[in-house]
């Protein structure tokens, strides 16, 4: 048997993996400047934060960490990057 | 870790990676609250030449709260204060302009494109604002680079 007929190396087994990202030019929350896949700052590190931790997006169609936005517009209810008033998108 | 902490050290990674040419921040042995950054005039305008230092201070509850930025270096500019080197930029003001998508990079790019866009209406160098008013522009020109060569020659830039 030539070289070129045995396999280097053999798969044994193989796990599938998905993964999946909102589709949003912005990815960054703006406000707590972390990746809006992750739960933001305040979130960070707790247990079983990922899913506490929704994004909220606005009818400018901006979006940011619920946690971060809702802080913000306590003190002025506008979109921190496109200054429009700031009203939540209904959910779909 | 607080937010305004754990925000800080994200833009400071980010500025390290992508750094500014007329730019540089400083941070002094670890402080996440307190900052000197150096920024240099553009070419082609009165400002060309100078470098400033800036002091830029991190409040507890940035980036809710703006940050709190003055020239430590002299300059003449009609909205700049002579002696105290507060700025007065309306980002920089919580009930103005000042929203959380800025951070220490934006505000420093921001006051850069201050010193060539003064706004004569709300001075707080009552000279420059009225050189700048009255369409006295070579008298103000004149002062500015007079001021740069006195104060503003030293620093990190080359």
């Amino acid at each position: 048997m030539s070289k070129e007929d045995k396999p280097t190396f053999e798969i044994k087994a193989w796990h599938a993996v998905a993964t999946w990202e909102y589709d949003i030019d912005v990815s960054t929350c703006a406000i707590c400047q972390h990746s809006c896949m992750e739960p933001c700052i305040e979130c960070q590190g707790k247990a079983g934060s990922a899913s506490r931790c929704p994004l909220a997006w606005g009818e400018c169609g901006h979006a940011f960490h619920f946690h971060c936005i809702d802080q913000w517009v306590k003190s002025k209810p506008k979109c921190p990057l496109c200054m429009q008033q700031w009203k939540m998108k209904d959910k779909e | 870790m607080s937010l305004a902490a754990v925000r800080v050290q994200t833009e400071l990674r980010r500025i390290a990676r992508r750094p500014d040419e007329n730019i540089i921040i400083k941070t002094s042995s670890g402080d996440l609250k307190c900052f000197k950054a150096w920024i240099k005039g553009a070419k082609d305008t009165v400002y060309e030449g100078g470098q400033w230092e800036l002091e830029i201070l991190v409040p507890s509850d940035y980036p809710h709260v703006a940050l709190k930025v003055k020239f430590l270096t002299k300059i003449f500019h009609p909205n700049i204060n002579y002696k105290t080197g507060e700025i007065c930029l309306d980002i920089l003001k919580e009930k103005d302009a000042w929203t959380p998508a800025w951070g220490i990079a934006s505000v420093c790019r921001a006051i850069l494109l201050l010193l060539d866009h003064p706004d004569a209406t709300s001075p707080l160098n009552c000279d420059a604002g009225n050189m700048v008013r009255a369409g006295d522009i070579r008298a103000y020109r004149t002062m500015a680079s007079m001021y740069v060569k006195k104060h503003a020659l030293k620093g990190p830039f080359k």
